[in-house]
């Protein structure tokens, strides 16, 4: 049945059960269609904290919202944005190997994952036996071809599932479908918690290679996450990796779920806002968007309030910067630069911040910025 | 999969209920939040978060409290400077007294 056979007669109100099956079943995925995908930013167009970040070697959101990145290891990452994408996509993710390390300990991990919070995933019914398979679908390139790993790891349960994957032309973006069961045998708590990553390894030392990779639901053992052959993206400062159009499903692959800029940003910034505008970066000179209050002038020592854009996942970590020089836990008081600024402890709805032993003895408007992490 | 949970944590002090960390981060205490959760495990291993005000903090808090309560107390009694002024009624001695006092204690 072709799409436009699915149409009815505009008079007609009634269908049959038939008719119904008929259209879901008609390979029509609109059918499907609606928020299907458990993954935030897949299209990597949201990077509220900095379109690129350098000298990553730790754990750290540094640069694209909602996707964290992991390197454990003496190599060095630039993760930036890029306008290197597949067709249908305006940007991607961009791993450059800036310092090498062609021989890894057995404990080096370089990963690139999103966790989900868990009560966004109950409906995957993990740990009854209608346990519901997720697909993970994703355009990849890289200049080193050979095999990599993509997996799940739910924290709660402390399991895990993997599966290797291919780039098999170098430079050349490929789009891989990858599904994996649902595990019966699992736990996700119904809480603001991370429920399960989607993590994507670039490189691991032998300590995650020296068992047999788990590709079925497993008690999590480090043994058992990478293939033998895990291609080592810290081999050489020549090697880059890009990643674009990410999608986790229910069932089985279906063409990507584009969302609106708008939609994407208000999602991420359930996990990380900011005072600032879109396009503005923590530290900058941007005094245009900044939080002002005016101070009555007899030692004032409120600075101001900010309501998130959205309810935060928890009370998020907040750094207070100067509007204008960008220095941290600074304000501006009219002309003057003032330390000592302070966030009240804070909600998940909102902030206050205060000065900590300096005051405002004039009438005139102070002013911050702040960000704000929620992130699991 | 055990993550880098703790080395990252270089200086902690006491904010209100919270933390600051690494001398930028306000760190709520919040169980579900990333970093408090780090914090929490930095303190099982034996760190002990340092107090929220020095002894110099302190004291600039509590001048700038009696500053502020100073100051507020000379512009609510303005008024019985400006009637002196404009109608020769005289302010009354513990006006007097009391605003004087509130000019000595600012700095």
């Amino acid at each position: 049945m072709t799409k436009s056979a699915t149409r009815v007669a505009a008079d007609k109100v009634t269908f049959t059960q038939t008719e119904v099956t008929s259209a879901i079943t008609a390979g029509d995925t609109a059918a499907r269609a609606g928020r299907k995908n458990l993954i935030l930013n897949g299209d990597y167009t949201v990077w509220q904290r900095s379109e690129s970040a350098t000298a990553l070697t730790t754990d750290i959101y540094s640069s694209v919202d909602r996707w964290k990145t992991r390197v454990n290891d003496t190599s060095e990452f630039t993760v930036s944005k890029s306008s290197e994408s597949p067709s249908g996509f305006a940007s991607s993710c961009k791993w450059d190997c800036t310092t090498a390390n062609a021989s890894p300990s057995s404990g080096v991990s370089i990963i690139h994952q999103q966790a989900m919070e868990g009560q966004n995933l109950q409906h995957l019914q993990y740990g009854l036996a209608t346990a519901k398979s997720v697909t993970a679908s994703f355009w990849v390139r890289g200049t080193v071809t050979g095999v990599y790993t993509v997996g799940l790891y739910s924290p709660d349960g402390n399991r895990h599932i993997e599966s290797s994957y291919t780039i098999g032309s170098a430079n050349t973006w490929e789009h891989k479908t990858i599904t994996f069961a649902g595990d019966t045998g699992g736990t996700l708590n119904n809480d603001t918690g991370e429920g399960m990553r989607l993590w994507f390894w670039l490189g691991g030392g032998s300590g995650f290679s020296s068992g047999t990779q788990a590709t079925s639901w497993a008690a999590y053992s480090q043994a058992n996450v990478l293939a033998d052959s895990q291609v080592n993206l810290a081999s050489s400062t020549s090697n880059d990796w890009y990643i674009a159009g990410v999608q986790l499903e229910v069932g089985s692959g279906t063409d990507f779920e584009h969302r609106s800029f708008g939609e994407e940003l208000a999602l991420c910034q359930r996990y990380y806002c900011s005072s600032y505008k879109v396009g503005q970066y923590a530290g900058g000179n941007h005094a245009d968007t900044c939080i002002r209050e005016v101070s009555n002038g007899y030692n004032y020592q409120n600075i101001g309030n900010f309501n998130f854009p959205v309810q935060m996942r928890t009370a998020p970590t907040v750094i207070i910067y100067n509007p204008i020089t960008g220095t941290v836990n600074s304000f501006i008081g009219d002309s003057s630069n003032y330390s000592n600024a302070v966030s009240h402890p804070s909600t998940n709805t909102g902030c206050n911040f205060y000065t900590n032993g300096v005051a405002v003895s004039q009438t005139v408007f102070i002013s911050i910025h702040a960000t704000f992490n929620a992130e699991l | 999969m055990i993550e880098n949970q703790t080395a990252w944590i270089t200086s902690c002090k006491l904010q209100n209920s919270g933390w600051l960390v690494n001398g930028t981060m306000g760190v709520p205490n919040d169980p579900a939040n990333r970093d408090c959760q780090d914090v929490l495990q930095w303190i099982a291993e034996g760190n002990t978060p340092a107090p929220q005000y020095t002894d110099a903090e302190i004291a600039a808090n509590t001048q700038a409290e009696l500053n502020a309560t100073s100051q507020a107390y000379l512009a609510s009694t303005d008024w019985y400077i400006t009637r002196h002024a404009e109608t020769g009624v005289a302010v009354p001695d513990d006006v007097t007294t009391a605003r004087a006092a509130a000019r000595a204690a600012i700095v």
